[in-house]
């Protein structure tokens, strides 16, 4: 079986600085993937090229054996790839059930309809999914930072993606919204969605990751399990010279 | 809340049909009139600036060229179609600015649609053979002074109709979505371009039905119509009235319509009243007429508490 996501030797420059050097790895469906690193490793700018946010320089990344390298993000969207951001961006002038109700569900994702009834789930079952279906009538802007976080996911499941990108979907959570999200988490890799996550909050996902991918200075230094990218020297060394900070995430 | 929202714009304009029963006085009624073409302006604007938060100084390229439309035209075609043509036109104009507008945004956005009236008003001037110049064209009009108030109030009960549908649909908080962070709208598969355009578009060919009224009750097109001070007036409008809410903009369309008019008499202090009168609700009401009760609700709060003790 072909890769869902095939990031092919992506080199991406910023006037000069290379922000990712010849990356490339494979996400196969239904996999769960860590992608960690420093800060300023390149992983939000990985994040930015896959979703047609940025353009490479060099190389393609193929979704489902079809080149979106190039398209606009919300065609890719369209093709069933979904992103939330690192901080959120919440519609101000809608209300949580309006802005799930916006977004335009793509036709390949499986994901919403196998948790749901069938076909393409509602704005209530998705907000029911990640829990904020309480907080339906609120006006987005006026959330905590903890529902903010999941209502980027709401967002982003509400396109019924096949490959869903959370970039530190974890960052500014407590502690009963972290074991929420990774409720949610559970849920849709048990439900068949392809994950890719960015993460520092290690710990979190260790445990669910498949497969982890360690981007340094914009380059991949390890590409494996958990446990071989625990005992990784590069990757140890990586976290150690200079992140300590990282290292304790 | 919504259906409220529709009630008060039947009876408002209601309200306006009865209005000629007191108002037999022809300047009056002229000046009424004007007051309903600058609301369809306004409000037509309102969808592309208060909702999608383009803010567009250019609006009178649209109702400007259903104008000229009316003006080339009006001779030769049936009203029917003249209508059709003012409307054809300014949707033209609009994917003719809207193209190069949707990369821009905020002032760079703004900076963009001020030129558009501005190349129009050159080329009325350049092309002085067809469009007369300074001068303009002649329009006859083939409505009566109240048959074209009738006219003016029926098309901006029909625009505001259409506007609020669209405003409460799926759509209109799809242009909030956009407005509010278009790069978030992406990432919910939103075609942000084409919602743009649509915007555009659909403002527009209002506008131009407007446009063709508005030359009617003219009886004249010149370029005066692309200048800055029209396509300001709009603007200011849609902000005194509140932005983003389609029955604000004409509420502050017919507000400064009517304190325009009965500044008349002291010309030289009008644009000197009609700016302060803006700076003054942009200060006090940043939610505009509309939001007055609120924004009046939170001043007296704010001088109340102003005022205790620490």
């Amino acid at each position: 079986m072909t890769a869902l996501l095939e990031v092919d030797t992506i080199t991406k420059r910023f006037r000069g600085l290379t922000a990712l050097t010849r990356v490339s790895f494979e996400v196969a469906r239904a996999e769960l993937l860590l992608v960690i690193g420093p800060n300023g490793a390149g992983k939000t700018t990985l994040f930015n090229v896959i979703t047609g946010f940025a353009q490479p320089d060099e190389g393609r990344v193929m979704l489902d054996g079809r080149a979106i390298t190039g398209l606009n993000p919300h065609a890719i969207v369209g093709r069933g790839l979904a992103r939330t951001f690192q901080i959120p961006r919440p519609f101000k002038s809608l209300t949580v059930a309006e802005t799930v109700d916006i977004a335009r569900p793509s036709k390949v994702g499986t994901v919403i309809g196998a948790l749901g009834n069938s076909g393409i789930g509602t704005a209530d079952q998705v907000l029911e999914l990640v829990q904020l279906k309480q907080r339906r009538d609120e006006a987005a802007g006026t959330l905590s930072q903890g529902d903010l976080k999941l209502l980027e996911v709401a967002r982003a499941l509400a396109t019924n993606p096949a490959l869903l990108l959370l970039d530190e979907p974890y960052a500014g959570l407590g502690p009963g919204e972290m074991a929420r999200l990774t409720q949610v988490i559970m849920d849709l890799h048990r439900a068949g969605l392809t994950l890719v996550i960015i993460e520092h909050k290690l710990r979190e996902l260790m445990r669910l990751a498949q497969r982890v991918v360690v981007l340094n200075y914009g380059e991949k230094i390890a590409d494996g399990s958990p446990a071989d990218i625990s005992r990784d020297p590069r990757v140890l060394q990586a976290y150690m010279s200079g992140h300590k900070a990282a290292a304790h995430a | 809340m919504l259906p409220s929202r529709y009630v008060v714009l039947a009876a408002g304009i209601a309200g306006l049909a009865l209005l000629p029963l007191w108002v037999t006085n022809p300047y009056y009624l002229s000046v009424l009139t004007l007051a309903a073409l600058y609301a369809i302006f306004s409000s037509t604007w309102d969808i592309l600036s208060g909702y999608i938060g383009q803010l567009n100084f250019g609006h009178a390229v649209f109702f400007g060229s259903g104008a000229y439309a009316t003006g080339f035209l009006g001779p030769h075609l049936p009203p029917v179609l003249v209508f059709a043509a003012g409307a054809i036109a300014a949707a033209v104009f609009a994917v003719l600015v809207g193209l190069p507008c949707l990369k821009l945004r905020g002032p760079y956005l703004s900076l963009t649609t001020l030129v558009f009236p501005l190349i129009l008003e050159r080329l009325a001037f350049t092309f002085r053979g067809v469009t007369g110049g300074e001068y303009g064209i002649t329009v006859a009009s083939p409505l009566s002074p109240i048959g074209l108030y009738y006219a003016s109030l029926a098309l901006l009960a029909l625009t505001l109709a259409v506007l609020l549908r669209v405003a409460n649909s799926r759509i209109g908080r799809t242009f909030k979505a956009i407005g509010d962070d278009d790069q978030a709208a992406l990432a919910a598969g939103v075609n942000t371009t084409r919602f743009k355009l649509g915007a555009f578009v659909l403002g527009a060919a209002l506008a131009g039905l407007g446009g063709v009224l508005y030359a009617y009750h003219l009886r004249h097109v010149g370029p005066e119509i692309f200048g800055l001070f029209t396509s300001f007036s709009i603007v200011i409008m849609g902000i005194v009235g509140g932005m983003g809410t389609i029955i604000g903009p004409a509420l502050g369309a017919y507000f400064l319509t009517l304190l325009g008019e009965s500044l008349r008499e002291v010309e030289t202090f009008r644009i000197l009243i009609y700016s302060s009168v803006m700076i003054i609700c942009v200060m006090l009401f940043p939610h505009g007429l509309l939001g007055l009760g609120a924004s009046l609700h939170h001043l007296v709060l704010g001088l109340r508490l102003a005022r205790e003790p620490r």
